[in-house]
């Protein structure tokens, strides 16, 4: 099997080509996607190949088109409709949530909702307050929907291809600096990667490290460091939130006594928070030390670079939770 | 009033006019009586006094055209076909119901004639219908989509969005304001700038046509004339029909605490069932036997109904995470 | 000098002239235990001997620090002792790590502040394995944040655990101190001292031998001068232990019998065919054994018995363990009942057993509760053989071979097939007089089978 190296916008960009070529239902919907291909270039050329009857331009209405998708997706449709930054999505919050969630239930299972909702995650920009938040902890709890984070460009094509092809709301979260900042193989032939399978992205036996998206490489980079104190740290990517693969994760923190779990969302009843619970009760009797959370601060995302860092998961604070993890603690 | 002697439509459209508007009548009357007694839980949001309208506009709609309803959607779902078995068995929670009890008297639906749900949300459906008409549009069979939604939908932001769209990309998408006047428990002139919804419509760049909501016939011609246009590929247009819904907000709410008994009283005299009998039985279409008749059999039927929606089971309640996803 | 002051310190005494320090051997009391004034509260051990500690104050033992095994000097605090009425320093003194904004996130860390339980911290997974392993956690000292006892402080304190041992096996203190510092098992270690006790030396070898298992694999060399380490099989690892612990717990003496097996041998001649077509069993000699030596042991009920600390424990079924030898190694399933079977249900039961020890399906209710053990290695050529007890029986008896003999009969030599019994005991239970009682009457019965009719 034959990789090729691709960043993570373009393993996006891929599966949306090949998608998009594969099933005719498939229409995308999104501000600037269309011949300006995509403020972060994920639909680049496809307009061009595709045409404006499939790559289309909307107008500054997340509600309006978010919920036209609603509709789309319960006439035989897959519309794919694109959130620019995250933090718009909130525009579209009853679409997605009183609407798309909600529709096969309230009817009794007549109709399904096919529709795939590209939104971006992440700060570290400067861009403020309302362009740098990660909503995928909100729409983790609303029931009816499923939510993607991916962290690789192979687990980005493979998921998006799958979700392309779910026939439930699926919402899908891309982490803006990663689009062009991370690189990694991606194999020529078709995959795809089922929801709910974690992927351990690093073995190790004395802490356990979840992390989602960017975080991914973040603890990985802690792990390196935290392998010349001798310590080895397992890390692993959920990469699907729902459904969640909980058995891997308690699997893994039977293995080694603790865990620390890292997310851009906020902290405070975010994703860390139900993800400790999961692992607080089905690892229980093999807890040797309280389960940490590293999460972005409860306070709105700043400006300035240096009070904005101070409010996203690095390297060091999840070094510093391994150790608080590991103290009094021997490494196996 | 329409002059009764130049008959404008069909009499045996009419006469289906007439029923459908007598079997929600009697379906409305029927739910505030099963609401008291207390044979059903939850809200009963009544629209007896505006049959009018969704009757003359889904006369004027193929089985295949879709639309979209309120949380007062019973008329809807009756105009476009619903069945008043399974909506009764609906509203009282069975499994029989038309949503298995899991969406209930807000959210009623039968896809397959169309009806893509009541909604609970104001202009909840609003998307969903223009989305119903974008892939109208792709499908290229002259598939039309109807939205309904009453005076307070008028002020959401999604009308004006979904409308930009409609114009924008041209699509087969009717928007149908039944203004019974209120806005829940206001009177919407107070609520609402300008000169209302058909003056804006207008301004986005479509058709804005009012109409007098209790002339099934008026009500029915204005829409086949905007529908046949939208299938045509001429794009969007909003018709506002002008009626009254003689109930309160929801059962429990008598409504006279806003509306006075002259205004009331007024209304009553326009009365759509009324005028359209008078109709019938001024053409000759029916006689005075058939007419009761007709309502006999409507009536006794929306009373079994209710005999067999009481008797049928509650959905089991390993069902109840059933359905959440495909 | 006090060794508890009336501020709740609980100290390191000074207990001579010349003493500096003292070593720490085990609490003698748990954390959360009233603790009365000159009750005995710890154990230490100075140049001279072990000595105990007395409480000097009424109170609750609030928090141990001192570790079994570690030398504190003179005044070191071992603990804390917290007085009626009030709380104790220990409390105050523990702090929960407050957020400072200098910390990771600046937020608030989410401990509370409150005062500590007398209960020992630990974590759920340290719980557990102390569940497994038996330890009490009051003796354990946490190393983990506000002292907190992790996983590897019961792993540590499992390893230098004293011998749950009756009074009669000692391990002298510069042994144990040894094995703690090394890591032996003293469950592992055979006692070469009086009365099986352990010394210093017994612990260098067990520590030798322990090494020599945990270094790694060495590819072999043509000469082959090191060996290869093969890991054991947990069958093999439990017959080691119980192996083990017995013959260093228990005091083993050996009687050993000949007997004359003509008239067995007939009886079993004559019963082969019969039970064969009857019953479908093949009758052994090990049958006949079973048989007789089952519904000998309730006439000499000691036979049955067990040693405990509390007292003889004294049994009644008379449930007959059996030693199979099979490929995976030694099982000893067990007839129950077996003085009230007849012959051929034993025959069938044995068969049954012993085929499915060969296959693994032994289930824990087939080698649990015996009382007493016949195991037998005449077929593999064995002629006398001293067994080790099986723990926690008091007796074990060997068969050997039935092979012609001389032998002299009315001061004539002649020929017989003979075989030798040996009956191992537990001189805790069985003194020689009652061994010797036993085993001749299953002499005499074996010779004269007839006599067990009696």
């Amino acid at each position: 099997m034959s990789t090729r190296e691709l960043t993570f916008a373009q393993a996006i960009r891929e599966a949306l080509d090949e998608e998009l070529a594969r099933d005719e239902k498939i229409v995308l919907f999104g501000e600037d996607i269309g011949a300006w291909g995509g403020v972060f270039r994920t639909t680049e050329g496809l307009y061009e190949k595709y045409g404006p009857e499939r790559v289309i331009d909307t107008p500054l209405s997340e509600e309006g088109y978010v919920g036209m998708a609603v509709g789309i997706a319960m006439t035989g449709m897959h519309p794919v409709p694109e959130i620019m930054f995250g933090d718009f999505i909130t525009l579209a919050m009853d679409q997605i949530v009183n609407q798309a969630a909600k529709m096969r239930y309230m009817t009794g299972g007549q109709v399904a909702v096919p529709i795939t909702i590209r939104a971006t995650m992440g700060g570290g920009r400067s861009s403020g307050a309302q362009h740098s938040q990660s909503w995928h902890a909100w729409f983790a709890h609303v029931p009816g929907l499923k939510v993607v984070v991916p962290s690789t460009p192979y687990d980005a094509k493979g998921l998006l291809k799958s979700a392309l092809r779910e026939p439930n709301p699926v919402l899908f979260f891309e982490d803006k600096v990663m689009y062009h900042k991370i690189k990694g193989p991606v194999p020529e032939e078709e995959y795809l990667i089922p929801f709910g399978v974690a992927d351990i992205k690093r073995e190790g036996r004395d802490v356990t490290i979840i992390a989602l998206s960017r975080m991914v490489h973040t603890a990985l980079a802690a792990a390196e460091q935290l392998a010349q104190e001798g310590i080895s740290a397992e890390v692993i990517d959920p990469r699907t939130l729902t459904p969640l693969d909980e058995d891997t994760l308690i699997q893994s923190v039977c293995k080694t006594g603790g865990a620390v779990i890292v997310d851009e969302g906020y902290q405070r009843f975010g994703v860390t928070a139900e993800l400790a619970a999961v692992i607080a009760r089905g690892a229980f009797d093999y807890l040797d030390a309280p389960i940490e959370r590293v999460a972005a601060m409860d306070v709105p995302i700043p400006f300035s670079p240096p009070l904005e860092f101070a409010t996203i998961p690095d390297e060091a604070r999840i070094i510093q939770a391994v150790h608080r993890v590991l103290e009094g603690r021997r490494p196996q | 009033m329409t002059d009764h002697k130049t008959l404008p439509i069909e009499p045996t459209l009419l006469v289906e006019m007439y029923r459908r508007m007598l079997t929600i009548r009697f379906f409305e009357e029927a739910i505030f009586d099963v609401y008291r007694k207390g044979w059903m839980p939850g809200l009963a949001h009544l629209s007896d006094g505006q049959e009018a309208t969704p009757v003359g506009v889904c006369m004027a709609l193929r089985p295949d055209d879709t639309i979209t309803s309120t949380h007062r959607g019973h008329g809807h779902i009756i105009a476009k076909g619903g069945q008043v078995e399974p909506m009764m068995a609906e509203v009282m929670g069975k499994v029989t119901g038309y949503c298995r009890g899991k969406g209930g008297e807000m959210h009623i639906a039968d896809i397959s004639l169309g009806i893509l749900g009541a909604n609970g949300i104001v202009g909840g459906g609003l998307g969903i219908a223009a989305g119903s008409a974008f892939t109208a549009k792709r499908e290229g069979k002259g598939r039309v989509s109807v939205a309904f939604f009453g005076d307070g939908a008028v002020n959401q932001g999604l009308w004006y969005e979904t409308a930009n769209m409609a114009v924008l990309w041209k699509l087969p998408l009717i928007y149908v304001c039944e203004n019974n006047q209120y806005t829940e428990f206001t009177h919407w002139k107070k609520l609402t700038a300008g000169e209302g919804l058909a003056a804006r419509a207008r301004a986005m760049g479509m058709p804005g046509i009012e109409v007098d909501g209790n002339d099934v016939v008026a009500v029915y011609q204005a829409a086949r004339q905007l529908v046949e246009a939208a299938r045509r590929g001429e794009g969007p247009a909003t018709l506002v029909c002008h009626t009254i819904r003689y109930g309160g907000h929801h059962v429990g709410d008598p409504g006279t605490a806003y509306r006075t008994k002259e205004e009331m009283d007024e209304w009553r005299k326009k009365d759509s069932i009324q005028r359209c009998e008078r109709l019938l039985v001024e053409s000759g279409i029916l006689s005075p036997q058939e007419i009761e008749t007709t309502r006999s059999e409507i009536e006794a039927r929306i009373q079994n109904a209710v005999q067999q929606a009481r008797q049928d089971p509650f959905p089991p309640v390993e069902e109840v995470s059933e359905h959440v996803y495909a | 000098m006090n060794a508890t002051q009336p501020n709740s310190e609980i100290v390191m005494p000074r207990m001579g002239l010349t003493m500096e320090s003292g070593r720490f051997i085990k609490w003698l009391k748990q954390v959360g235990e009233t603790v009365r004034s000159g009750e005995p509260l710890f154990e230490i051990e100075t140049d001279k001997s072990v000595v105990e500690v007395e409480a000097l104050a009424d109170g609750i033992l609030s928090q141990i620090l001192a570790q079994p095994g570690e030398t504190y000097a003179v005044g070191a605090v071992l603990g804390y002792l917290s007085l009626p009425g009030g709380t104790s320093l220990a409390q105050a003194a523990i702090q929960p790590e407050s957020s400072t904004p200098a910390k990771s996130q600046a937020q608030p860390s989410g401990t509370a502040s409150f005062a500590t339980p007398a209960k020992p911290k630990a974590s759920p997974a340290a719980r557990r394995l102390a569940r497994q392993l038996g330890v009490d956690l009051a003796q354990v000292v946490g190393s983990g944040p506000q002292g907190r006892i992790v996983v590897w402080n019961v792993q540590t304190t499992a390893q230098s655990l004293p011998l749950p041992a009756p009074a009669s096996t000692r391990v002298s203190p510069v042994a144990q101190r040894l094995a703690a510092d090394l890591g032996v098992d003293l469950r592992q270690v055979q006692g070469s001292g009086p009365g099986g006790s352990i010394t210093r030396q017994d612990v260098e070898i067990a520590y030798q031998r322990q090494q020599a298992k945990t270094e790694p694999l060495s590819p072999p060399s043509p000469l082959d001068t090191e060996g290869i380490v093969e890991p054991l099989s947990p069958v093999q690892r439990r017959m080691a232990e119980r192996m083990t612990q017995s013959f260093s717990n228990a005091p083993h003496f050996y009687l050993q019998a000949e007997v004359d097996a003509r008239n067995l041998v007939a009886l079993r001649q004559s019963l082969l065919q019969p039970l064969e077509s009857r019953y479908g069993v093949h009758l052994t000699f090990t049958d006949l054994l079973i048989y007789f030596t089952a519904r000998l042991l309730p006439r000499h009920p000691l036979l049955m018995a067990q040693w405990s600390e509390k007292g003889l424990v004294k049994f009644t079924q008379v449930n007959l363990g059996i030693a199979v030898d099979t490929e995976q190694g030694l099982f000893v399933p067990v007839l129950r009942e077996a003085d009230k079977l007849g012959l051929a249900e034993i025959s069938r039961q044995r068969a049954n057993l012993a085929e499915r020890a060969r296959q693994g399906k032994l289930l824990p209710r087939d080698y649990e509760q015996g009382v007493f053990t016949l195991t037998n290695l005449g077929a593999l050529r064995i002629d006398v053989f001293q067994a080790i007890l099986n723990p926690p029986q008091a007796a074990i008896l060997a068969v050997g071979r039935i092979k012609e003999r001389p032998m002299v009969e009315n001061q004539q030599v002649i020929s017989a097939p003979m075989f030798t019994l040996s009956l191992s005991a537990d001189h805790r239970v069985l003194d020689g007089g009652k061994a010797a009682r036993f085993l001749s009457e299953l002499v005499e019965w074996l010779e004269n089978p007839a006599l067990s009719m009696a």
